[in-house]
């Protein structure tokens, strides 16, 4: 996908890809959450801080949890379309967050957040639901993004910030599960 | 009369530290990283659920993005 420098056109694909595709599955979580509304609002937040929690311990070594994902890669298909049209399907895949593989702990408690954690007033769990499709697509997109502004290829980010970025969304959901 | 030039071979160039495209990446991690806290602070602090949403969804993005 990046073994070329991706120009604005691409990026911009790329991120309204990603974004679209968080908000797909942000809805499809958003309409499952209301689903579990009858459960007392205690046992919601019991549940998820346990889960959290397990994630959070797995994310530190201390337990190691098969989590589900799909074992598949975006086929090659996906990449013959024009550049602009490419990275916007291409994205879209990886937005959804289960397309393809789960490198991090951190999108299974922001599945759980938003699954048992959201708001209790309507307008404003459909509001933080889509905020945080929207913040799981620009996060995404960081990569390709930043590529974009400049000059050289370079597809990796270091492995350091991406697992500080993990650890810091597990200790936020958890806060959030808490203080929210 | 002109000194001729040393042969290439006696030329070496030598890089010190890390390069400009490591440092670069280092520094957009970390700026990734920073806005994400920042974000996850203001949110947890002002008790706005969709800050906080927002934070943790950007986080989540961020650390799957290393496999793009």
């Amino acid at each position: 996908m990046l073994h070329r420098h991706a120009g604005p056109a691409v990026a911009g694909s790329y991120t309204a890809g990603a974004v679209s595709g968080a908000l797909v599955s942000g809805s499809s979580l958003f309409v499952l959450s209301g689903l579990l509304a009858p459960i007392p609002d205690a046992a919601r937040q019991v549940i998820a801080l346990g889960l959290v929690c397990i994630l959070l311990f797995h994310a530190l070594g201390i337990v190691c949890l098969e989590l589900p994902q799909r074992a598949y890669q975006i086929p090659r298909e996906t990449f013959t379309d024009d550049p602009p049209r490419a990275a916007f399907r291409f994205a879209f895949e990886l937005g959804t967050g289960v397309r393809t593989f789960i490198t991090a702990v951190s999108p299974y408690a922001l599945a759980v957040l938003l699954l048992l954690g959201l708001p209790r007033s309507l307008t404003d769990a459909a509001l933080a639901a889509t905020a945080a499709a929207v913040g799981y697509g620009l996060g995404r997109s960081v990569v390709v993004a930043s590529q974009s502004m400049r000059r050289t290829v370079a597809v990796e980010h270091p492995a350091q910030w991406l697992r500080a970025a993990d650890l810091l969304s597990l200790l936020t959901a958890l806060a959030a599960l808490i203080v929210l | 009369m002109t000194t001729p030039l040393p042969p290439q071979s006696a030329r070496t160039v030598r890089f010190r530290g890390s390069s400009a495209s490591h440092r670069v990446q280092q520094l957009t991690g970390a700026a990734a990283v920073v806005v994400v806290a920042l974000l996850a602070l203001a949110g947890l602090i002002s008790a706005l659920p969709a800050l906080v949403f927002f934070a943790v969804g950007a986080g989540a993005g961020y650390s799957l993005s290393g496999s793009v």
